[in-house]
């Protein structure tokens, strides 16, 4: 599959200029004590673009638009994460999801399945290899093989 | 496309050579659209209507795919927001041959191998003559049996599956007779004939329906068992212990799952409740009990109070005020 010579930007097609004013005010926003609140009003906003609820994370929230993942910043932390995930992305492929599109205040990303419990345990050995082969260069966390960790494999 | 005047909300792109970039109307190469777009909804030739069913799915796998799985494909059509052409689903002449070819999901590879024809096919009788194989489930009550006996059929086995099969052979045997004689004549006849068929014998004094059948078959199983068919509150023996039948059925179920392998620890009222049928009736009696303890309780503290102790029945109370009139007020 060959580069077209105009690259299409989901995000300008999805997110008009009110929408990015919208998630910026959020983001400084003194009317929402917490990040769960901040997630309910993105709902809400967004509520007749065909968006599907993923997952409220701590400082993220996603939503799901064909097969693609939309990773929302509800603080500066979350900010951080996009634009960390965006750089990091090409690099560290093919073992973490391609990440297409970033403006810091919204990230799209490639739409991978969870692995179930007993494939994350039964794989542990191959999640091994793979930390190996990063851990050579980078230190990374919340990604071991433990458990509580089987939400971040997919 | 949206444009921002805000420079901090311009986009930055990673590019991995894949379909992310690429505008819809190029997903899929104008030669296969064309293609898809032919697909009509009903079709004459058998071999067209394989091709079409066999684009059909491609282009529909293709689309899921696309929107990220079957199941959000499906929630995107029900939202309407599916902007992609959907084609017809095909369909094939309903003709006795095609409904053969299908049923036995022939393909163009099989059709050449064994060299049917199409024009001048007719599909083959099933005979009903011919012997049936029978296969003992594994999981009937002879498997007990046949675990006592270390694996090994023994003549009383053989026997009891012989007695099944005389009632499936004996039924069959009658049907047999009423399609052989539906031969001759018209169609139109022959239905009406094997319907009048049917009355007769339903009418008839020998007739046993394949329901009736099973339901004495069952019975007669149930005896075997147990020896005899005791009432739900008789005490029975099962295993060397004296139960009531519902408390041995339950033993009796629970056993059974012990065999297959599934082994249950302490059992919830729930659970106990589905395998009991009595115990669901009990709690509802002794509910009604409650709360007609809770209503006289509540009459007597009325009574009392109203009467200063001078009736102990509501009842009598009641009668005693219907007959009350305006002249024995002031007695």
């Amino acid at each position: 599959m060959g580069i077209p010579k105009v690259l299409r930007s989901r995000i300008k097609e999805d997110f008009t200029q009110e929408d990015m004013e919208f998630l910026q005010g959020l983001l400084l926003s003194p009317m929402f004590t917490n990040n769960n609140d901040k997630a309910d009003a993105i709902l809400y906003h967004f509520r007749d673009k065909g968006f599907i609820e993923l997952a409220p994370a701590t400082n993220r929230f996603a939503l799901l638009k064909g097969k693609y993942v939309y990773k929302f910043a509800l603080d500066s932390y979350g900010v951080n994460d996009n634009n960390n995930e965006f750089e990091m992305s090409p690099e560290l492929q093919p073992y973490v999801t391609k990440t297409y599109e970033c403006n810091g205040l919204v990230l799209i990303a490639e739409y991978v399945n969870l692995i179930s419990k007993e494939e994350f345990l039964n794989s542990s050995e191959h999640i091994k290899e793979i930390l190996r082969t990063l851990s050579e260069e980078y230190i990374f966390a919340d990604v071991g093989t433990i458990t509580k960790n089987h939400t971040n494999w997919g | 496309m949206n444009e921002y005047t805000n420079p901090d909300f311009e986009p930055r792109l990673n590019l991995f050579n894949d379909d992310y970039h690429l505008p819809d109307d190029d997903y899929f190469d104008s030669d296969y659209m064309s293609r898809v777009k032919k697909i009509r909804r009903r079709y004459r030739n058998y071999f067209d209507y394989l091709d079409a069913v066999q684009l059909y799915n491609e282009y529909m796998d293709s689309l899921a795919e696309k929107y990220g799985g079957k199941r959000n494909l499906k929630l995107q059509l029900m939202l309407n927001k599916v902007h992609e052409y959907l084609p017809n689903f095909p369909e094939l002449r309903k003709i006795r041959k095609f409904k053969y070819a299908r049923k036995n999901k022939l393909t163009r590879e099989d059709v050449a191998e064994k060299n049917i024809h199409f024009e001048n096919f007719e599909p083959v009788e099933i005979d009903m003559n011919a012997k049936c194989k029978v296969v003992v489930d594994n999981r009937s009550d002879f498997d007990s049996d046949m675990m006592v006996n270390g694996g090994r059929v023994n003549d009383e086995v053989i026997k009891r599956i012989a007695a099944e099969l005389d009632f499936i052979d004996s039924y069959y045997h009658k049907e047999r007779i009423k399609i052989e004689r539906m031969k001759g004549g018209s169609k139109k006849k022959a239905k009406l004939r094997n319907s009048l068929n049917r009355k007769a014998l339903r009418m008839s004094t020998n007739y046993h329906s394949l329901t009736d059948k099973i339901r004495e078959y069952d019975k007669r199983k149930k005896d075997l068992w147990m020896g005899i068919v005791p009432e739900t509150g008789d005490m029975i023996n099962y295993k060397g212990t004296m139960f009531t039948l519902a408390e041995a059925e339950e033993h009796n179920a629970l056993d059974m799952m012990k065999n297959f392998g599934v082994v249950f620890g302490h059992l919830s009222k729930r659970q106990t409740k589905l395998i009991r049928p009595g115990a669901a009736k009990k709690k509802k009696d002794k509910k009604l009990k409650k709360k007609l303890k809770k209503r006289n309780k509540i009459e007597g503290e009325f009574l009392q109070g109203i009467t200063r102790g001078e009736y102990d029945d509501m009842e009598e109370f009641a009668a005693d005020m219907e007959s009350l009139t305006g002249s024995r007020r002031w007695d």
